[in-house]
């Protein structure tokens, strides 16, 4: 019997709300089931040996994919913080998408946890979902399955974040030159299960929700970068930094020349700029990398 | 809020283009374009009151044609 390759062992989710199909365009997916222990040698045994005991349950899956045409449903739906039907299972046909009820399948339902959207100059984005169990795992899935159809790519270069000066005015400037963006959102959980639980799942819940935008740029000489092409150049950056309060900020598809033209914007919202940093290593590119937290709610959209 | 919402429906629906509409009426809609630029004129004719979410654009690899994935926010 051969062994499995990986494209024939798939996450499938449950993220219309209706019916359960594949993550389409993903790469690579991780399932981890965790069994907490707690030591339970005491003085009265024999030896040195360790006796652990199985306390609680937890499980976890993590994908990447290529598809991020849909970061807007993704944004909602780790907001909207609904559990939803996640499932593994053996894929068969063509296109890997047909689950074949393999003895290993497990299905249950879990909170998106992470949700991180990567946009890279002149790499394919990626969309990497870290999904938390929020209870049992059960080996029966009675819903229907949908078949996707094959997706799109996106270069990561026409998506950028858009940031302003000051937290009222909407953002019109790009960060020039910059060369990596990536959004990352959490959702906090904390276990909730009490005496009261039956079994050993815990069961999560959420408690919080976070994001944080980084980006990477280039650093042009001199001071000339707002007046020579509208973007956000170091000296804005700093001016920010300096300042310590939030910022708007946009993060948007792009066209036209030098893809700064904005078009449909993704998120929104306020940041900080938590920490920049210089890097300026001897016969390489000088670049800087800002860490910008979220500050309040995001916005699906404008 | 749901009288609102109709009402913005119906002003929409006398002049929007017909994924505008699929977007009113099942919440979602996908856009597609020969060109980023075609896309982004598509975008610029949702009316201002449509309030909606929008994807990174995608280029198909079969055909290079581009595409946008919107939703309505609630």
């Amino acid at each position: 019997m051969a062994t499995l390759k990986g494209q024939n062992f798939r996450i499938l989710a449950q993220l219309d709300g209706t019916s359960v199909s594949v993550i389409g365009m993903s790469t690579n997916c991780t399932v981890t089931l965790t069994n907490n222990v707690d030591e339970s040698s005491v003085k009265d045994d024999v030896g040195l040996a360790s006796k652990p005991e199985v306390v609680s349950k937890a499980w976890s899956v993590q994908v990447d994919s290529l598809n991020v045409v849909n970061t807007a449903a993704m944004l909602t739906a780790i907001k909207a913080m609904n559990k939803i039907q996640i499932m593994w299972d053996e894929v068969s046909t063509d296109d890997n998408q047909s689950p074949e009820g393999a003895g290993y399948a497990r299905t249950g339902m879990a909170y998106i946890s992470d949700c991180t959207f990567t946009f890279n100059n002149r790499e394919n984005s990626v969309k990497s979902l870290q999904l938390t169990g929020a209870g049992p795992l059960t080996t029966v899935y009675a819903g229907s399955f949908e078949v996707l159809d094959p997706g799109t790519y996106t270069k990561g270069q026409f998506v950028r974040l858009f940031l302003g000066s000051d937290n009222t005015t909407t953002p019109a400037r790009v960060i020039g030159f910059s060369t990596q963006l990536q959004v990352h959102v959490s959702l906090q959980l904390e276990d909730a299960s009490t005496k009261d639980t039956t079994g050993d799942w815990q069961i999560q819940e959420p408690t919080g929700l976070s994001y944080d935008i980084t980006t990477n740029a280039l650093v042009r000489g001199g001071d000339t970068i707002t007046s020579q092409v509208q973007a956000q150049g170091l000296s804005e950056l700093e001016a920010i930094y300096e300042a310590g309060t939030p910022v708007k900020f946009q993060i948007a598809n792009v066209s036209g020349a030098n893809q700064r033209t904005k078009g449909a914007v993704i998120m929104s919202g306020s940041v900080i700029l938590s920490q920049l940093t210089i890097n300026a290593p001897n016969r390489q590119n000088a670049t800087y990398d800002a860490q910008l937290n979220g500050w309040g709610a995001y916005t699906v959209g404008a | 809020m749901g009288k609102k919402t109709d009402n913005t429906q119906e002003q929409v629906e006398k002049t929007a283009p017909a994924f505008v509409e699929e977007l009113l009426k099942k919440g979602s809609a996908i856009l597609r374009a020969k060109t980023r630029e075609e896309l982004a004129e598509m975008v610029d004719n949702i009316p201002a009151e449509v309030k909606y979410g929008a994807g990174a654009v995608g280029q198909s690899r079969e055909d290079g044609t581009f595409l946008l994935m919107v939703e309505l926010v609630k």
